[in-house]
């Protein structure tokens, strides 16, 4: 019996062959550099990006493969982060969030949807005070 | 009898419709407020008393269930007794175990009663607390319109430590059908003139009042969240009604005082939607 089931898988492994190209299964960080502008803001799933002045809100994204460094410009606008740091992905291929440290804090704030890598738009979700206030913002590529 | 009260209503001819039907509601309870004596002002903390004359015209059921309707500040869970003496029998009423359920609808008597009374002329805070016999009493068989079982029912309870119009409420009910779908055998009333509790500083919260303007969207927030102050002329009988600009003047009250902000700039300017 144990011999027969040794056979079996031994048979198996031989017809499975697959070729993999070179490079496939390489993991890509995804791209998120550049200087990002707020399009559009929504607070509980409510439009309110005409109420409020949020062009004020100008984030640069730095990466050299990985993130490095960010600027953030806010003005009066409220945003998680409101001075230059580090920033960095939970997961570089397929980030779920994303983390500034400025001034040895950190604050982590969500993706409302995944980034692609190279693309003109993100959104990310957060709260500022309260929790049950949930933020999105929608960043567009300057 | 409800057979009875449909034979009139059918023999009346079509001028007097407004009164029969007036009549008609009193005719299928069997519960008849008679009168409500109820104090129109009290001061804060005070306890006050009210007393209900009632009738009762039907001999079915035999467990009196009495609702009252207060504000939730006044915590009448707490503070109130409810007795009554009647034709039949006196008895006290204790409040009612919040899971009972009535036999008609298996479902909680202050839910019910919240779903199908309301609370008046209250734009809310309020709460029904419900209190039930602790003594049952069989009407006679001969009871009627004629021949009512009358009994006035006393409730003492501790009006709130704040200043505040309220109009109170009372239900009448029985245990032993429950709160049938037709209202057939219960009754409700709201006294007409709102009782005013003085004697604390400020305003009095005035719930026979317009409720108040809702400024602010969010439930919950604090100092880092964003909150849009929302503003509609059309709401309210005010000058701003077409205005073309209209500024926010405000006042932030802490602990070292208060800060005004009360200026036409650009700055104060509200946005239009």
């Amino acid at each position: 019996m144990v011999l027969l089931v040794g056979s079996i898988t031994w048979y198996s492994c031989e017809e499975q062959q697959i070729e993999i190209p070179d490079g496939a299964l390489k993991e890509h960080t995804v791209d998120l550099a550049g200087t990002w502008k707020v399009k559009r803001v929504l607070l509980n799933n409510v439009d309110i990006t005409s109420v409020f002045n949020f062009d004020q809100i100008s984030l640069t994204l730095m990466m050299d493969q990985a993130p490095t460094d960010f600027t953030i410009e806010t003005g009066t606008a409220p945003f998680p982060v409101r001075t230059a740091g580090k920033w960095q992905y939970n997961d570089l291929a397929y980030p779920t969030s994303m983390q500034f440290e400025a001034q040895s804090e950190k604050y982590s704030v969500s993706f409302a949807a995944p980034p692609i890598s190279g693309d003109t738009s993100f959104k990310i979700s957060f709260s500022l005070g309260c929790r049950d206030n949930l933020y999105t913002y929608y960043f567009e590529k300057e | 009898m409800k057979e009875q009260t449909v034979k009139q209503f059918n023999r009346l001819p079509r001028g007097p419709m407004i009164i029969a039907t007036t009549l008609l509601v009193f005719f299928i309870s069997c519960f008849n407020i008679v009168r409500v004596n109820q104090p129109s002002s009290a001061m804060i903390g005070e306890e006050i008393t009210v007393t209900i004359d009632v009738g009762i015209t039907d001999d079915a059921g035999s467990t009196l269930i009495f609702g009252f309707c207060a504000p939730r500040s006044w915590r009448a869970f707490d503070y109130t007794q409810v007795s009554f003496v009647s034709s039949i029998g006196n008895s006290t009423m204790s409040l009612i175990d919040p899971n009972e359920v009535d036999p008609e609808n298996k479902q909680p008597w202050a839910q019910q009663i919240i779903e199908r009374v309301g609370f008046g002329g209250n734009y809310g805070e309020m709460e029904w607390v419900v209190f039930k016999a602790d003594n049952s009493f069989t009407p006679p068989s001969t009871t009627s319109e004629d021949d009512p079982v009358t009994g006035t029912i006393t409730i003492k309870t501790k009006v709130g430590p704040s200043n505040i119009i309220t109009q109170l409420g009372y239900f009448l009910g029985e245990a032993d059908w429950g709160y049938l779908d037709d209202n057939s055998n219960s009754t409700f009333f709201f006294e007409k003139t709102c009782l005013e509790v003085q004697g604390a500083s400020g305003q009095p919260q005035d719930l026979c009042g317009p409720s108040p303007r809702k400024l602010i969207g969010l439930e919950t927030y604090d100092f880092n969240d964003l909150l849009i102050i929302t503003f509609d002329a059309k709401e309210d009988t005010t000058m701003l009604i077409g205005a073309n600009k209209v500024y926010l003047c405000s006042t932030a009250i802490h602990s070292s005082g208060s800060t005004q902000r009360c200026e036409k700039t650009p700055n104060t300017e509200m946005k239009k939607k």
